[in-house]
């Protein structure tokens, strides 16, 4: 079984699958899920923004904004595993 | 007549098909990208009124925009739907296709976006699709107009037979489906089955909408039953995300049946340009320069020129032109006067300013347009979580350079109620179009090398003072609290296209020629008349006239700030009903022809140090009048209507007397 890690520690522009949204806040896990961003999509990390700015997530083919702290637990493996 | 509802996620082109569909274009209050409550238009071939809803992703709603589109179809059943998606995001679309469809109603599928799903090599098959949904699929490109007509024939068509589209839930919440059904007895809801699992789904609008307590209670009890019985079947889920789980599985089974994306290529246009437009380093360099440049274009470029002749037409040719005219016809002194120097003077020098307003617009609309927007949010979302908001509030402040009143509007899009609360009182310190004229004059007559400049500095002023405000205001208790949430979907860069474009420049400028013809000429009128009334009646001298006393009440209060006389108060006065008629009254009160004339007396009136005081007054000291209405219709509340009258006066006499007295210290005076 492939370790978790948080999102933000993952190279950007690297396919990896969303393993778990439970941290994320109830009303921020709702919009992800109409936007078919759910456990198990795959995702990239597309842009860190300067000084703890927004992130860009990109996954099929949508581009989300989001902020770091709020997605700092955003669990994902490789998915390549 | 027949009501038919439009649906779709954000971004999907809802607003274009709805123009396609009917003779009207997008009317006031709906800027591109935001339908801000739901529009009505008459079908091209009047068989039905069409409803334009704003965007939602699912019915069930997270921001108060997104309600209105639920509420609409609980309370005034449609006779058929049309659900708009985009072709190249048909997973996450079908997503609400799903819940309409169960609504019961007959429904039409507008397949938009073609031409981009068929550029990146997705390949879908509309006939499966069509199948397995059992609705109408209409291939469309809403920007051009194609796939209309059929849209057309195909809604006359399908109007009279409801679908039966029906997903299976499992045995525990097909039982709470019926047994809620039983209990939704006498709804105009279609189908009771559609609104039971609304409340399965925990839909607090559908919930609000059962005005029966009892029967409220009783459906809470059935979904608590219901959560058990799923336990009891080996499912961990509450039935909501049950619900969802068993829609998601259907759709993302019926998409790899429908869909071919091995031809797949990904967006490089946005790919390259976001490299560029949202860089960690250059991102906001790359802003600042762009607005800078707007600033540059609007005031020194393009619009002085423009403006120029304008106002060469208005005081000259016009002017002797009406005045030759009532001289000819015998008009009497009064009317002569009350026409060239009341209502040529006061609405003209207004007009003269359209060149400048409507550039504004279209660098506004064009930002909106190609998708730029959303990327600002991102840039700027650092700075304003620092201030207790969100990158979403800088939306409505960029509108509010065009006008205060769709800005306010546009603050619907932000979830939190606290945060929409802080920008909607913040918004009026957004400098509107409305504020261009008197910058324009000033800086023109005071700093004429450097006009661009300073006019730039009063809308970075604006949004220096609103972040220091919002600070203040994030950590006063009755707006802190609720964390804050930041989430923005990114859509692809767009050319936006050059109809669309001067369509909605030209409804915004439409806004401001038709405020000219009311709110400006019957101040210009009243203004006029006001100026020429005074102890002894009419025809008094300027300086004894009504105007002049009531000015004269506010010259003492005004003089700390540099301007204490009577005109200044009396333009201050009625700026309060639209800020042009500031320009309107000093045209009038300073009885000057031109722009010209205009200029040497309010050089004479004003040190340079004394008319940045004045701007910067007028930049921030109350919202107009219809900015104040809004606010009241948002904020559904007297006391913050009240307050955000009363603390802008506050902090712009504060500001401006800081300003005078400091550079007065430095020897600027």
């Amino acid at each position: 079984m492939p370790e978790c890690i948080s999102l933000l520690r993952t190279p950007p522009g690297q396919p990896v699958r969303l393993q778990s949204l439970a941290s994320l806040h109830p009303s921020l896990r709702r919009r992800l899920t109409d936007m078919g961003i759910d456990e198990g999509s795959i995702i990239r990390l597309k842009k860190i923004s300067l000084l703890g700015g927004p992130i860009v997530i990109e996954c099929n083919g949508q581009l989300v904004g989001l902020r770091q702290n709020q997605v700092k637990q955003l669990e994902v493996v490789p998915s390549w595993t | 007549m027949d009501m038919i509802a439009l649906f779709g996620n954000p971004n999907t082109g809802k607003t274009s098909l709805f123009n396609k569909l009917t003779r009207t274009y997008a009317e006031v209050g709906n800027w591109s990208g935001v339908t801000v409550e739901k529009k009505t238009g008459l079908l091209r071939d009047k068989s039905a009124v069409l409803v334009d809803l704003p965007g939602t992703y699912s019915l069930l709603p997270l921001s108060l925009d997104e309600g209105i589109a639920t509420r609409y179809l609980l309370e005034e059943p449609p006779a058929a739907l049309i659900n708009i998606v985009d072709a190249s995001q048909l997973q996450r679309n079908l997503y609400l296709t799903v819940q309409l469809l169960e609504y019961g109603r007959p429904l039409v599928l507008g397949l938009n976006m073609t031409d981009v799903a068929d550029a990146t090599g997705l390949l879908v098959n509309k006939e499966l699709l069509a199948d397995q949904l059992s609705v109408p699929i209409i291939p469309m490109v809403a920007r051009t107009g194609s796939g209309s007509k059929q849209m057309l024939a195909s809604l006359r068509e399908v109007r009279r037979s409801p679908n039966s589209f029906q997903l299976d839930y499992g045995p525990a919440v097909e039982a709470a489906i019926a047994d809620i059904c039983s209990l939704l007895t006498n709804t105009s809801v279609p189908n009771p089955r559609w609104a039971a699992l609304q409340c399965l789904e925990n839909n607090p609008v559908v919930m609000e909408w059962m005005t029966n307590e009892v029967q409220r209670e009783k459906v809470t009890d059935r979904i608590q039953r219901c959560e058990k019985e799923l336990l009891r079947e080996g499912h961990s889920a509450t039935p909501d995300q049950h619900i969802r789980s068993v829609r998601t599985a259907w759709i993302a089974d019926l998409c790899t049946k429908a869909l071919d994306t091995t031809k797949l290529k990904p967006h490089s246009l946005t790919d390259k340009l976001d490299a560029l437009l949202t860089h960690r380093y250059l991102g906001i360099p790359i802003f600042l320069l762009l607005m800078y440049a707007t600033f540059k274009f609007t005031f020194d470029w393009a619009g002085t020129v423009l403006s120029d002749m304008l106002d060469g037409f208005f005081s000259g040719t016009l002017s002797s032109w009406i005045s030759e005219m009532l001289v000819q016809w015998n008009a009497s002194a009064f009317t002569q006067s009350l026409i060239v120097d009341g209502i040529v003077a006061g609405v003209g020098g207004v007009l003269v300013f359209l060149p400048q307003i409507a550039i504004l617009f279209l660098i506004i609309s064009l930002i909106e347009d190609s998708g730029y927007m959303a990327r600002v949010t991102i840039l700027m979302d650092r700075l304003m979580q620092a201030v207790g908001l969100n990158g979403k509030s800088f939306i409505p402040f960029i509108i509010g350079f065009g006008c205060n009143v769709p800005a306010i509007m546009a603050a619907r899009t932000i979830e939190q109620p606290r945060e929409r609360l802080i920008t909607t009182l913040l918004v009026p310190f957004m400098s509107c179009s409305a504020r261009l004229p008197v910058y324009a004059l000033f800086a023109g007559v005071f700093f004429p090398t450097h006009a661009a400049s300073i006019i730039m500095l009063m809308y970075v002023l604006g949004i220096t003072v609103s972040l220091i405000l919002a600070k203040i205001f994030s950590k006063v208790s009755i707006l802190s609290g609720e964390p804050s949430l930041f989430i923005v979907e990114l859509p692809p860069y767009r050319v936006p296209q050059a109809l669309t474009l001067f369509r909605s420049t030209w409804e915004k400028v439409k806004g401001f020629v038709r405020k000219a013809g009311t709110i400006i000429l019957a101040g210009s009128v009243g203004i006029w008349l006001l100026s020429n009334f005074g102890p002894q009646g009419f025809g008094a001298e300027m300086n004894d006239s009504l105007l002049a006393t009531v000015g004269g009440w506010f010259a003492p209060i005004l003089a700390p700030l540099g301007f204490g006389t009577w005109q200044a108060g009396a333009s201050l006065l009625t700026g309060f009903m639209a800020k042009e008629v500031v320009v309107s009254t000093m045209n009038i009160i300073y009885h000057v022809p031109d722009m010209q004339g205009l200029e040497m007396q309010v050089r004479h009136a004003f040190t340079p140090l004394a008319s940045f005081s004045f701007m910067v007054f007028i930049l921030l000291y109350v919202p107009c009048l219809a900015t104040v209405a809004v606010i009241r219709k948002e904020t559904l509340s007297w006391r913050w209507t009240a307050f955000s009258v009363i603390y802008p006066l506050t902090v712009a006499y504060i500001i401006a007397v800081v300003i005078y007295q400091c550079g007065r210290l430095l020897g600027w005076g």
